[in-house]
């Protein structure tokens, strides 16, 4: 038998062997759009999300300098709401730190967690600072406003004087909270151009620096370092041998850092089913690739999309049960919060574990044989 | 049984051209050039090797240490990467062989995280071939020496490789013959969906048939492809086999060199006149004297490379020593040619419990470990218990506390199965030592162990 003639047989056989799976429409496993999926993800959920973080960032911003231009009740209770606005619809947008968001810093200008009142002190009193330097992260960002405008169980008019007795006070504020907004539009803008890059065909793939990649590794980190950690973990004493740090919580002196939490766990399970904002569900999920994977019966019976949906609306469904003010309640209520605490961390295994494995997502640019 | 040794002995020394052996010489040299200069490229050497603040070691290894600073790591590297210069210029030859096995191997030994089964395969090579006359034709060494030129050597250097490149391909096979892999089509159920994307192939890949094709081709291939390379009828189809094999395995998955090695490796099996054509260009005989190097073979030889070999095939063998599924416990699993064969995922956390109060912290593992480490380590028993070590260590000096305990809730999923507990959650972990010894605190495959802290 000729080598041509051999050769020819293979083709056959891999000819026949494409025919007749082709013609098999059960065995389809994957005939899904994975550039669809990140075009789909990129303009319905996370350019949105920067969108609208933008509109409440540039509505605080006006609301700041109404306050301090003249400082009234209804003024800081106006701020004080567009503050809260722009605080929640950031819960939509933090885990998204790739590209433009990166690009910007945006993580560590807006949202500190660890805020040293004595730092925001001082550079109001110095008037000499540069807000965007590193050295300043822990006297800006939301916090940093909240301290400005709660302080430590001040009242409201204690809070209004001290506005009206140092203009500096007023012009920090607004330096932070135009700091935030010009970062937050720059990022809204540049994604209008970075959405071609990341809904590319070239980036459709499940290699390390493929879109799926990229989004799934972020909002992994993100989830473990912030979600988990920092809104929950820290405060409740995981890093500390179980001593508790209340000022280490989101919302310290507006005292709504759960209901923060719950908006940030609910923007993650939005995102996992591909809804909107209002909800609305669409074609396209990293649920419905799970499911369409066959994630549901790989070899065991294994319903991964519906296991991850259902942890997070326990997680939910706890921070609920958690409530607010989350810095007394990690102590009256610790058990509570220890749950939730739980909750976020058997959904990082799902998240970091069993979904990027069974999706085939790299992690790493490194040659690898096999696991 | 004498008789037959020195039967072998006598075949092994029959006088045979060098030029296979010149061939292999200088492509082996020229992709570990080149291969190294990629590596550095691509900034692993900084990422892999002076990033991590903890470096995971095998067994029996872990007196392997670090370069004291970047710069010694560097000069290492660049001694590295200078002795394969020498291997395929056949510059101070047999130094160069030796400088090559030796700093490569450790470049392997400093961190196990990077372990793949083709570095270890070149580690092999870089052995065998310290013992080859590769320096006698084509080399600078002929120059510097020309009393060592020679055309003809004794048939060993090239039997010993093709019978190393035989067994690193048939016993891949063996490895394939598994149930996941041959039922479940499994991992490549997984891998050759996730590249739909690619063009051509890439439709052809989202069908579940596509997995069962490539699983049973693969496994065939890895089985027969040695013996179809020896024998003259097959030969050229198995080269081509091993071409589309390989160029398809390359455009897949993110292998590395692997694949090109290989294609350039087995031209060993081809007969001398193919590589005479190209080494000696038709002037074999003209210009240097007909002379075979004497390279008779010592009794001890023949006895030294059977250990060796006969080592290569039960070494893969000693996972069946151990009760438990080898892909969940992996004890037995490496330096066992098993390549491509699971797609295992999991997720550590670690405690540091102060043993007089009672309370706990949560280890924050990317404080220690990158990325890549902290990937490679929840699902490697003998990594968990060296970076349990090494918290351990860490804590004691931030607490200022001897008492310490670690446990780890690490949870790994399997081939797509859901991810289960691995590792017993009650054990102090830094109280362990790796050892030959059956691991008993890893959890059986088949426990249900799943997600059961809520």
């Amino acid at each position: 038998m000729s080598l041509l003639r051999r050769v020819n047989i293979l083709f056959y056989i891999i000819i026949a062997a494409g025919v007749f799976s082709c013609s098999n429409d059960e065995n389809i496993v994957d005939n899904y759009d994975r550039q669809g999926l990140n075009l789909y993800t990129a303009e319905e959920i996370i350019v949105p999300s920067f969108e609208n973080f933008s509109s409440t960032t540039s509505l605080l911003d006006q609301s700041v300098t109404t306050f301090t231009g003249n400082p009234t009740v209804e003024g800081l209770n106006t701020l004080r709401a567009d503050l809260k606005n722009a605080r929640m619809s950031w819960q939509w947008c933090a885990m998204y730190n790739f590209g433009p968001s990166l690009n910007q810093g945006l993580l560590s200008i807006v949202n500190e967690y660890l805020i040293i009142e004595s730092n925001i002190e001082q550079n109001i009193l110095n008037e000499n600072f540069q807000l965007e330097s590193l050295a300043q992260a822990n006297a800006r960002g939301f916090k940093a406003m909240g301290y400005l405008l709660y302080g430590n169980g001040l009242s409201d008019e204690e809070i209004i004087n001290s506005f009206i007795n140092s203009p500096a006070r007023g012009q920090y504020l607004k330096a932070i909270s135009s700091l935030i907004l010009s970062k937050a539009s720059l990022t809204t803008q540049n994604w209008a151009s970075y959405i071609d890059q990341y809904a590319s065909e070239s980036r459709a793939g499940t290699d390390a620096g493929s879109s799926l990649s990229i989004l799934i590794n972020e909002i992994n980190k993100y989830w473990e370092s912030t979600t988990r950690d920092k809104k929950l973990g820290i405060p409740l004493g995981k890093r500390s041998e179980g001593a508790l740090l209340p000022d280490r919580t989101e919302a310290y002196y507006a005292g709504y850092s759960t209901e923060l939490l719950t908006e940030n766990i609910t923007a993650y399970k939005y995102l996992f089913e591909g809804r909107t904002k209002d909800g609305v569900e669409g074609q396209l999920s990293l649920s419905n690739y799970l499911k369409e994977l066959g994630a549901t019966d790989v070899i065991e019976s294994n319903d991964l999309a519906e296991v991850m949906s259902t942890n997070f609306q326990a997680a939910i469904d706890q921070s609920h049960i958690v409530g607010d003010p989350l810095k007394t309640k990690v102590e009256t209520n610790y058990n509570a919060c220890d749950q939730l605490y739980l909750l976020l961390q058997k959904q990082i295994i799902f998240m970091k574990s069993d979904m990027p494995s069974v999706m085939g997502i790299s992690i790493s640019y490194a040659d690898n044989d096999g696991d | 049984m004498i008789k037959h040794l020195k039967n072998i002995r006598s075949w092994l020394e029959q006088p045979s051209s060098i030029a296979p052996l010149i061939t292999f010489r200088v492509l082996f040299g020229a992709v570990m050039v080149f291969s190294i200069i990629r590596f550095y490229m691509n900034g692993w050497v900084e990422e892999f090797y002076i990033s991590p603040d903890f470096h995971f070691k095998f067994f029996g290894f872990y007196w392997i240490e670090e370069p004291s600073s970047p710069l010694m790591l560097y000069s290492l590297y660049s001694l590295l990467l200078l002795s394969a210069v020498g291997i395929t210029l056949g510059l101070f030859y047999r130094f160069s062989a030796v400088a090559f096995f030796i700093l490569f191997t450790y470049f392997e030994l400093l961190d196990a995280t990077y372990y793949l089964n083709h570095y270890y395969f070149i580690s092999l090579m870089a052995f065998l071939m310290i013992w080859f006359p590769a320096n006698r034709y084509l080399s600078m060494d002929t120059f510097i020496w020309p009393g060592i030129k020679t055309d003809q050597i004794s048939r060993w250097p090239i039997v010993v490789i093709q019978l190393q490149l035989g067994i690193v391909y048939f016993m891949a096979g063996v490895a394939k013959l598994n149930y996941d892999w041959l039922v479940n089509a499994m991992p490549l159920k997984i891998w050759l969906p996730a590249k739909s994307n690619l063009p051509v192939l890439g439709e052809f890949l989202k069908y579940t048939s596509a997995a069962y094709l490539f699983s049973w081709f693969g496994a065939i291939y890895d089985l027969f492809v040695p013996f179809a390379l020896s024998y003259k009828r097959t030969r050229l189809f198995a080269y081509f086999a091993v071409i589309v094999f390989h160029v398809t395995t390359a455009a897949l998955f993110q292998i590395g060199m692997f694949p090109y090695i290989m294609i350039m490796l087995t031209l060993i099996f081809f007969p001398a006149k193919y590589h005479d054509k190209i080494i000696f260009l038709g002037r074999r005989f003209d210009n240097i004297d007909s002379q075979t190097y004497n390279s008779r073979l010592p009794k001890i030889s023949v006895l030294a490379l059977s250990v060796y070999f006969l080592f290569q095939i039960v070494f893969p063998f000693r996972y069946s020593l151990y009760d438990g599924k080898l892909f969940w416990t992996e004890q037995g699993y490496r330096f066992s040619w098993r390549v491509m064969l699971m797609e295992k995922a999991g997720y550590a956390t670690f405690y540091i419990h102060n043993k007089e109060t009672g309370k706990y912290t949560v280890v924050n593992n990317s404080e220690f470990l990158t990325p890549f480490q902290e990937k490679m380590m929840a699902t490697q028993p003998d990594f968990i218990i060296q970076y349990a070590d090494y918290l351990k260590n860490i804590y004691k000096e931030r607490y200022n506390k001897n008492d310490l305990r670690v446990t780890a809730d690490v949870y790994v999923t399997l081939n797509g199965r859901r991810s289960k507990l691995f590792i017993d959650p009650t054990v102090d972990l830094s109280e362990l030592k790796d050892s030959w010894k059956p691991k008993q605190w890893v959890l059986p495959f088949d426990n249900e162990r799943v997600d059961e802290k809520s």
